[in-house]
């Protein structure tokens, strides 16, 4: 039996009279002279749980039969406060069924309740620790069951339901042999680790862990179960690869962009006189080429459409060329990274020449720049653009020097070789036009590498 | 020579003409290149791109290795992307510069 020795009691329901012991009579903390009545003890229960008390009794004496007396309840001590009492007892009835007594024993349980409310406490705390916890944590009893797991903890394995009270082995049924030797192992005592370790799920995507797998142990010192911590390594790997395959590609652009820069010099060179007017010119273009670097970085998220070359390279030029005598007309479409940086040099040089000696050369000229998407008779689409300059008062023809340098072989040579586009060129009285046609599709490789 | 940047194309055919050597092409991918290759053209060596737009230029080496054309790589990657069947072959850092080109297709074994 308990420390706590019990009180003995016993009440006559029809007299209402009742006796109790001294055991009982302390154990309520009455005064030593108080009387020992059934309406004494029923001041002593605490407010809360009285109409309980009261009900049960009640049924009790109504129902034949109903003879077991056992229940826990709160009595407030003047002393003591809060104490929780157990009372057992029987009832015993007359021939006509009717109780006429009821008597038993009475323990305070008053310790073993404020144990169980501690660790009710306590494991209140730890749910709310664990559920909190930036981790991904759970606890598991010695059969796997979870006891606690972080919101993390569910939000990493994508589990809806709640698993409390489930067996690890049921929520995830795809746990090898080998993970379940090694909570053998950890429930013997041992603590697990590993760095990386991939986990096949049922849907076959692999998770990549790292985890941590050690036993917790009871007040008595023995293990109750495990707690496992897991890190999801997969979003990370998923980045680490992307900024490999960026860095890649960024060294791939820089060296390109320098051997362009290289060939740039060479071409400038060969069409400048002297060193000034190589400067001024080499500049020039050095400086178009890193206006659309500027456009190449953003192009994952903003993609680069021909308007914005368009309107980026004449802005560039200068205000007259955003003036209203210049027209800048076409539908959305989107250019690919490699031809973007071959037009926006293009249009650099068209826009340049207009304004040095075509339409833009004068205040009466006009500037027309439109383009549209075409199918030819296969429905293989293609961009084709149409610059087109009215109103110019400087009479060069096509074969004067200045309208056959670096420009019109980039537009001539360069862009046919590098984008499989069709150029004309053509000059008539006081018009310029330049049509620059570009398959969309990679037509060079007939489709392969996408 | 095999290369589908015009400006990297044009500076080096420019550089390597100016030496003395008559540049066939250059071709832009490995249909184009493979084309000129069929043309019987005498071919004393080749310099190829290694990415072509996407495409890889293995099969144009593969070509030229089976007729004993000595034949060197650029890459704008890092070296270490060469395939592995292909790792005995010159590979060249871009900016390639002419003389490095020549000396390593012709100063081999020499």
């Amino acid at each position: 039996m308990a420390a706590s020795s019990a009180g003995a009691w016993s009440w006559n329901t029809r007299t209402n009279e009742s006796s109790w012991d001294e055991r009982f009579h302390a154990m309520y903390d009455f005064p030593p002279e108080d009387p020992r009545t059934f309406d004494a003890w029923v001041a002593r229960l605490h407010a809360g749980d009285r109409p309980r008390v009261l009900a049960r009794i009640a049924e009790m004496l109504r129902t034949p039969g109903d003879d077991e007396w056992n229940m826990e309840y709160r009595a407030v001590s003047p002393d003591r406060g809060v104490l929780w009492m157990q009372g057992l007892g029987r009832a015993e009835r007359a021939v006509d069924g009717e109780i006429e007594s009821i008597s038993g024993i009475n323990l305070d349980i008053t310790e073993r309740k404020r144990a169980e409310e501690k660790t009710r406490e306590s494991e209140e705390q730890l749910r709310l620790f664990f559920d909190s916890a930036p981790a991904a944590v759970a606890m598991v009893d010695r059969d796997m069951r979870y006891l606690a797991a972080s919101r993390r903890w569910l939000q990493d394995y994508g589990l809806v339901d709640d698993v409390i009270g489930r067996c690890h082995y049921d929520v995830f049924p795809e746990i090898p042999e080998s993970w379940k030797a090694i909570h053998e192992r950890c429930l013997a005592g041992a603590v697990e680790a590993s760095e990386e370790d991939p986990f096949e799920r049922t849907d076959g995507s692999i998770q990549w862990l790292k985890w941590q797998v050690h036993p917790w142990r009871t007040a008595g010192g023995e293990v109750g179960g495990l707690i496992m911590m897991s890190e999801d390594l997969t979003p990370t790997r998923k980045w680490i690869k992307t900024q490999e395959i960026l860095i890649e590609e960024l060294q791939h652009r820089t060296r390109n962009l320098i051997s362009v820069v290289e060939a740039i010099a060479r071409q400038t060179m060969a069409t400048t006189g002297s060193v000034e007017a190589f400067m001024t010119e080499f500049t020039t273009r050095l400086a178009g080429l890193s206006r659309v670097q500027g456009l190449l970085s953003r192009s994952d998220r903003d993609p680069i459409t021909v308007g914005t070359l368009v309107r980026m390279e004449l802005e560039a030029v200068g205000p007259q060329t955003t003036s209203s005598r210049t027209r800048i007309d076409g539908p959305n479409v989107r250019v690919r990274k490699r031809s973007a940086q071959m037009l926006a040099l293009a249009f650099h040089e068209l826009a340049t020449n207009a304004q040095k000696y075509g339409a833009l050369a004068n205040d009466d000229g006009r500037l027309a720049v439109s383009w549209a998407i075409e199918r030819n008779a296969n429905d293989r689409a293609s961009l084709a653009v149409e610059w087109v300059e009215t109103g110019i008062k400087q009479r060069l023809d096509l074969a004067a020097p200045q309208r056959c340098g670096y420009g019109r072989t980039l537009i001539e040579k360069g862009l046919p070789y590098a984008l499989s586009a069709q150029t004309t060129f053509e000059l008539s009285e006081h018009t310029f036009r330049c049509a620059i046609r570009l398959p969309l599709e990679d037509e060079i490789n007939g489709g392969a590498g996408g | 020579m095999v290369e589908d940047d015009f400006y990297v194309a044009s500076s080096l055919a420019l550089c390597l003409e100016a030496d003395g050597i008559e540049v066939i092409g250059p071709a832009a991918s490995v249909t184009a290149a493979l084309d000129l290759i069929g043309r019987d053209e005498a071919i004393d060596g080749a310099v190829l791109d290694i990415n072509l737009n996407g495409e890889m230029v293995y099969p144009v080496a593969h070509t030229l290795r089976e007729r004993g054309v000595p034949y060197v790589f650029t890459t704008g990657y890092d070296m270490r992307s060469v395939a592995q069947h292909e790792a005995d072959t010159p590979c060249l850092e871009k900016p390639v510069i002419a003389t490095e080109v020549i000396a390593a297709l012709f100063d081999r074994g020499d």
